[in-house]
């Protein structure tokens, strides 16, 4: 490493330049900036002292990314009016220049890439296009911003305080690029991926001390009602809402400055702010709380939403609807694939539930951008079982979260004593408990287990025909019984059940009825049992027509094995004769009606499973823009 | 919850086929009568061919 020293063109002490790529640095005397010409250096300007902010950098930090090592040699710090973060410019071995920038608690590692010629602010406008070096990005926001001061060395020209002109591009889940003009036109692009910490393999022993610092709290006054604010993420806060007037502050310096004066109608956040509460596993700090709201149908939807820091410095959202609960974090808006039907996010297909004009309606508490109510988005909301896919988009910027469904139990466990609001009608991303899918999955295993009981008993069971016998014929008049005996058979099944078959062949028209009994010779026990065969024929409107059955049946059951005789006292009538009749007993016969009645009795449980769910999410669809009946 | 949904079928389930098994091995018909057992020695006296008596009196058990 060549390292060169020059005079501070401001102070005249010595400035060193410790890589030959580096064209600007900072007097570590005087803090003046300074640019390195062919033989000295050019003052640019004094900066301010840099802001500490948690970071898990600082000048001379190594790391190594994507195999070449890196180390830190240049600070600088901006802020496009969402709070000001740092971009820190370290070198690599081989004399390269990466920046790393910290937003939110973000990692984003870029590059300077040549810009196409002809690259103008005018033709990036939100949602347009750009092709960078093989990859189709998409303008995700354009603003203004500034380069709030540097520090160490720098290997471009920055000059402090200089508004510049910005585009953010985005592509697929992690690419990031970014368009800065500068004021004479020139467009300079930086192209990298988010990362996170562990892809930069950062040696410890060259972090800062404390990674990241405590952020301290400040207690400041309210210019409006004079209560006292106490503001858990000074550096980053740009505007307060008083939760005693409701008036809009703006944090200058050790004052807050009214933005917007207090509001009548009493804005109170459910949870307390400040607050410090683990969430699905992050500890997280309550900043501020919102309500935002919709019109629709011709009147007002609110819900609330809650700033949350996690101790990265990263915000999220936690989101409460009608007593409903979400965690959401911000997402890369390319990451969302808006084709086709809804949107799909990490391969999962989202359904469109509602769309509106979300307007602010109140604000307590901090945030770290310049929120002021009635700011109106326009917004999109999509759900796949317990997450919320949610696009937002304004004139200057496009935003997309990823909420995930937080029981109310975990909500309350993580703020123990306070007052939840109470849980109305079914929530977007609420899980449905009565999903069916599970229920079925075990009516299905226990379908195939009563199959495996048929084939047992149908392969195990005796199914024998013990008799066969023709009697008859039956008396000839109605009200008569003939009285025969069959033939001693044998039942071996002991316990089984015996069926008997009466069948009667020559049956016209009119009926055959059988009272039985089964008779143990043995024991003398006797079991009753009835049985009847019908049969009616005969011609109506050009048509013949048949009816009943020639054959009847009965069951007898739990039959100790032994000899039996049938006992048989048939009557019947066919035009006016009596008929000949067979009767056939079959012992042990596997009965098929169980089967049925078992499979219904099961079928029953997952049925009502699935109507009950099904209720279930036409009550959950009922709040979104396709209610149930309206869906196409 | 819906664990708790299934694994309450899951028992129900297997309640219901133990005693779809059991009918099976055990032959239960569930409409069959047993006639009653007790006979009267003044009904074996007035018994003919045919009659439930004469069924009880022909086989020599119950009531006798």
């Amino acid at each position: 490493m060549s390292e060169r020293q020059l005079r501070c063109g401001n102070c005249g002490a010595d400035v060193t330049f410790t890589s030959p790529g580096a064209l600007v640095a900072v007097c570590g005397h005087c803090g003046w900036a300074s640019r390195r010409t062919d033989v000295d250096l050019k003052t640019i300007g004094k900066v301010s002292q840099v802001a500490v902010l948690a970071s898990h950098f600082q000048l001379g930090t190594r790391g190594t990314f994507r195999g070449r090592g890196f180390t830190v040699r240049g600070q600088v710090q901006l802020d496009h009016g969402a709070g000001v973060w740092n971009e820190w410019a370290a070198e690599d071995d081989h004399g390269d220049w990466l920046w790393i920038a910290e937003a939110q608690g973000q990692l984003l590692v870029q590059r300077e890439d040549s810009a196409p010629v002809g690259l103008r602010a005018e033709n990036l406008t939100l949602g347009a296009a750009l092709r960078l070096d093989r990859i189709e990005y998409r303008v995700t926001e354009v603003g203004r911003g500034r380069i709030v001061t540097l520090k160490g060395e720098l290997p471009r020209r920055v000059d402090p305080g200089a508004p510049t002109l910005y585009a953010d591009l985005q592509s697929g889940e992690r690419d990031v690029a970014t368009v800065e003009w500068s004021q004479d036109g020139r467009a300079t692009v930086f192209a990298g991926r988010w990362v996170d910490l562990d892809d930069l393999q950062v040696d410890p022993s060259t972090q800062p001390r404390h990674t990241p610092p405590r952020v301290k709290s400040k207690r400041l006054d309210c210019r409006m009602c004079g209560a006292g604010i106490e503001l858990f993420d000074p550096e980053q806060t740009r505007r307060v809402g008083c939760e005693s007037c409701g008036a809009l502050l703006a944090p200058d310096g050790d004052v807050l400055r009214v933005v917007e004066a207090e509001k009548k109608g009493r804005a109170k956040s459910a949870l307390p702010l400040g607050a410090e509460a683990t969430l699905l596993g992050t500890r997280y700090r309550v900043l501020g709380c919102m309500e935002r709201r919709v019109r629709s149908h011709g009147r007002w939807w609110p819900w609330r939403e809650y700033a949350l820091r996690t101790r990265e410095g990263a915000y999220h959202w936690l989101v409460e609807s009608d007593g409903h609960w979400l965690l959401g974090r911000p997402i890369q808006w390319t990451a969302v694939d808006q084709g086709g039907i809804g949107v799909a996010f990490e391969r999962q297909r989202f359904k469109h539930f509602t769309s509106g004009k979300a307007e602010v309606h109140w604000v307590v508490g901090e945030f770290h951008w310049r929120v002021a109510r009635d700011d109106a988005a326009r917004t999109k909301d999509y759900v796949h079982g317990t997450r919320m896919v949610s696009l937002e988009l304004d004139d200057d910027e496009r935003h997309a979260t990823l909420g995930e469904h937080l029981p109310r139990k975990a909500v309350a466990a993580a703020f123990p004593g306070v007052r939840l609001p109470r849980r109305k009608g079914v929530g977007a991303a609420q899980p449905n408990p009565h999903q069916a899918g599970l229920v079925w999955g075990v009516f299905g295993l226990l379908a195939i287990a009563a199959l495996l009981v048929r084939v047992l008993t149908t392969v195990g069971h005796e199914n024998r025909v013990v008799l066969r016998e023709s009697f008859g014929p039956t008396p000839r008049s109605n009200g008569q019984e003939q009285v025969d005996f069959t033939e001693p058979f044998e039942l071996t099944a002991d316990p089984g059940n015996a069926n008997v078959q009466l069948w009667v062949p020559g049956l016209e028209q009119g009926w055959v009825g059988l009272n039985g009994a089964l008779v143990n010779m043995e024991s003398g026990e006797v079991v009753t049992f009835a049985a009847s065969a019908q049969h009616y024929s005969g011609t109506s409107g050009g048509e013949r027509w048949t009816e009943g059955n020639r054959i009847g049946e009965a069951w007898v059951g739990s039959i100790d094995a032994g000899t039996y005789r049938l006992r048989l006292a048939s009557s019947g009538w066919d035009k006016g004769l009596g008929v000949p009749y067979q009767v056939t007993v079959r012992s042990q016969v596997p009965r098929a009606k169980y089967l049925v009645v078992v499979v219904l009795l099961l079928l029953a449980f997952p049925i009502v499973n699935t109507v009950i769910s099904v209720l279930f999410e036409r009550a959950r669809w009922e709040s979104s823009d396709h209610p149930w009946g309206e869906q196409s | 919850m819906k664990s708790l949904r299934a694994a309450i079928f899951l028992a129900f389930g297997v309640l219901a086929l133990g005693v779809y098994g059991l009918a099976e091995a055990r032959g239960w018909a569930g409409d069959g009568k047993r006639v009653p057992e007790r006979i009267e020695p003044s009904q074996l006296r007035r018994a003919s061919p045919g009659s439930w008596t004469y069924v009880y009196w022909y086989h020599g058990v119950r009531g006798k």
